[in-house]
């Protein structure tokens, strides 16, 4: 049971939620006041009152729970009697009235949405006004559940099988988020490996990967199995022809095969990734040789170093080994001398230039480049429905055996004839502000979206009017 | 990985000393995108070959993926990092480090290393010591911020805790001499040389105007080289000299939880 993270994640939220600083007032930093002692007492009543409800529920099976046990347990544990223990199923009974923001139907429009019978996390018989059992409500379960929620490697393996359910189930929308979800659990591992080839003091961590490192690998080949056959099976014929037609009965374009099949590889790659990092880690744990530099007093040691000066040559080697460095000569790229270089020709040059006549035009100029590469798939696409330079990016017709090919994209999109075909017409349209994409190498494209419109096919309308 | 290419990732290592494919804080330099596309799409045994060629100067490339803080989703950063198995070749230099910590006519090359290597404890003791960082904590990078201002003050305050401190019978007055003689805007001068000398080699990276971070490259090179360097002088002076005053900064509380006796 972790609650101590359960509310350290809510806490702050919550405080804003009672803040009463009115917007465009002066800056002011949270009031640290929380009325009691601090004891932990009346918390600690409450979540052992939960957990042992959650437990009891299990076997009861949504019946009511007799709170007798409990109360004895508790006025036990703690110096309190059985009204104080009243006082706290009271409190989660009683539900509190939460005020949240959510989109509204209309563009920019926010609406309240008001909270309030799910916060009360225990419940007593309807009608009565016994008060010697109750049972858990649905929030008060979810409460117990995420105070367990332990997003550990071991359970891993559990997570990648769902991308085989989710393609079984035809919930393809959920592939993405499922995927993330999955990627981000490889990272967090990771990152705790890497904490432990880091800190010092870790030792219990420590026996805790070496008792279990078989059970570590073993999720490791089952997630890596588990996401090799969701992909497997999404290929097949019968299960991309299901999302074919998932696609045009719900008409999303956010999530292509391409999208789902690049989800796979991401995952597969953080999987391998992953693999080096834990055997290199396996390696150092067999060998022993966890060598490790903790804390050092570096300010103290400036101290001690000003009144008893080390030698002059180990400063000297510090400073070569781990200080800044320069090179000692220029290493310019070629482009770096273009502006110094003077191209007037001299009024009096004894040289006279000599233009080639003979234009090597056998080569495809970069546009014919690009419609050689992408001018069938934007056709295709475009029989399917318009096509934003959004999607175009997306779709990554940007890059020809590594050349950018971005300005070739652009100029499609302004002068779209170049992709007509005979019987139809490409019509173009601006969405105000839509374009933010980001570019593979990081730059950004922003502003107004172009989309292409393929208006006549065999003088059949299917574009706009 | 044809030579060409390894002739483009190498000349910009030299003058950057990383590359990073989809950087998180910063937008791609010109021609980073190229060189990290190179890297990207190279093998292993192209990626080894490439070592073995930095190895006889005594460099390594070593590559972090996004399970490292601080790097974005699906980013990669390649760093140029010193090793300790061969000396670095003949074009390389840290004589800037004297010409640019000068800042007066015939000041000693001595008496410059004597300041460089004070404000450079006092640095590390900002980005490692107070937060109770380790010196093998790489991650910790994306933790190590301080603000010029902050240096300069740690600073200021180390050198007036020497004044107050004097000469103890046995210590050496050399060194406290050359510390002493700061006046007016020497120390603010010195620290924005360090600085500069740290940004232009990639082991310090200005986020904003007068806002610093450690790059992962600093903190790679120091968890991967303390040990045959600055341990030997770190180590002596901590374990000899007992009676050192403790500084007059106190170690920030990085205490996750408090556990204490209830009963």
């Amino acid at each position: 049971m972790d609650w101590p993270a359960l509310l350290a994640s809510t806490a702050r939220l919550l405080d804003l939620h009672d803040c009463d600083r009115a917007a465009g007032t002066s800056l002011y930093a949270p009031p640290e006041v929380r009325p009691g002692p601090a004891n932990g007492l009346w918390l600690d009543v409450a979540t052992q009152m939960l957990q042992y409800l959650y437990e009891k529920d299990l076997e009861a099976n949504e019946a009511w729970i007799s709170l007798t046990e409990i109360v004895d347990e508790l006025v036990s544990r703690h110096d309190i009697d059985e009204q104080d223990v009243q006082f706290v199923t009271n409190y989660l009974a009683t539900s509190t009235r939460l005020v949240t923001l959510k989109e509204g139907a209309a563009p920019s429009t926010l609406n309240r949405l008001i909270t309030k019978k799910e916060t009360s996390l225990i419940e007593w018989p309807r009608n009565t006004n016994a008060r010697d059992r109750c049972r858990l409500t649905s929030s008060g379960s979810r409460s117990v559940q995420l105070s367990q929620a332990a997003h550990k490697w071991l359970y891993a393996d559990e997570d990648a099988s769902k991308l085989i359910k989710a393609i079984e189930y035809g919930a393809f929308p959920d592939l993405p988020a499922l995927a993330e979800g999955l990627i981000a659990q490889i990272r967090g591992f990771s990152k705790e490996i890497t904490i432990l080839l880091e800190r010092k003091d870790l030792d219990e961590l420590l026996d805790e990967f070496r008792q279990r490192k078989d059970e570590y690998l073993a999720v490791l080949q089952g997630v890596q199995g588990s996401v090799e056959k969701a992909y497997e099976t999404f290929m097949l014929t019968d299960t991309l022809s299901r999302f074919d037609s998932w696609v045009d009965s719900t008409g999303n374009e956010d999530i292509t095969s391409y999208t789902i099949v690049q989800s796979f590889r991401d995952i597969l790659q953080a999987i391998e990734r992953l693999s080096r990092k834990l055997q290199g880690l396996l390696s150092v744990l067999v060998s022993q040789k966890r060598e490790i530099i903790g804390s050092v007093q570096f300010d103290k040691a400036a101290v001690g170093l000003a009144f008893y000066p080390c030698a002059e040559n180990i400063v000297e080697l510090c400073i070569r080994a781990l200080g800044p460095w320069t090179t000692m000569i220029g290493a310019p790229a070629p482009n770096d001398f273009t502006g110094i270089l003077s191209l007037p020709l001299e009024e009096e040059s004894a040289t006279t230039y000599v233009f080639e006549e003979e234009i090597a035009d056998d080569l495809p100029s970069p546009l014919q480049q690009f419609l050689d590469s992408y001018g069938g798939e934007i056709s295709s696409a475009l029989k399917k429905g318009p096509v934003s330079l959004t999607k175009a990016v997306e779709n990554g017709w940007l890059l020809i055996d590594g050349i950018d090919v971005l300005p070739q994209l652009v100029g499609i999109y302004a002068s779209p004839d170049w992709i007509e075909e005979e019987g139809s017409e490409i019509a173009v349209s601006l969405l105000p502000g839509a374009l933010n994409v980001e570019l593979p190498d990081g730059g950004m494209l922003r502003g107004d979206d172009v989309v292409l419109h393929l208006l006549f096919t065999n003088h059949e309308n299917k574009g706009i009017d | 990985m044809e030579i060409e290419d390894i002739g483009r990732v190498y000349h910009y290592l030299l003058r950057y000393r990383s590359i990073e494919y989809k950087p998180s804080t910063r937008r791609s330099r010109s021609g980073e995108s190229d060189v990290a596309a190179i890297l990207r799409g190279a093998s292993i045994d192209q990626l080894d070959r490439f070592n073995q060629f930095l190895s006889p100067q005594g460099f390594k490339l070593i590559e972090f993926d996004d399970s490292t803080r601080g790097v974005s989703t699906a980013g990669r950063v390649w760093i140029l990092a010193r090793g300790v198995e061969a000396d670095p070749p003949e074009f390389y230099t840290t004589d800037r480090v004297i010409s640019e910590i000068r800042i007066r006519e015939g000041e000693r090359r001595e008496d410059v290393a004597i300041w460089f290597l004070h404000i450079w404890m006092i640095y590390l003791s900002l980005i490692y010591t107070r937060p109770g960082r380790g010196v093998s904590e790489v991650s910790g990078y994306i933790d190590a911020t301080f603000s010029r201002e902050a240096l300069t003050h740690a600073v200021e305050e180390h050198i007036e805790n020497i004044r107050q401190m004097g000469i103890s019978e046995g210590a050496e007055s050399k060194a406290v001499s050359i510390l002493d003689a700061e006046q007016g805007q020497d120390i603010p001068r010195r620290v924005l040389a360090f600085l500069t000398l740290m940004s232009g080699s990639g082991l310090v990276y200005e986020v904003s105007k007068d806002e610093y971070q450690q790059t992962l490259l600093g903190a790679y090179e120091i968890a991967e080289s303390y040990n045959h360097t600055l341990r030997v002088p770190v180590e002596n002076i901590l374990k000899n000299v007992v009676n050192i005053a403790a500084p007059s900064v106190t170690q920030e509380e990085e205490m996750e939880t408090e556990i204490d006796g209830v009963n």
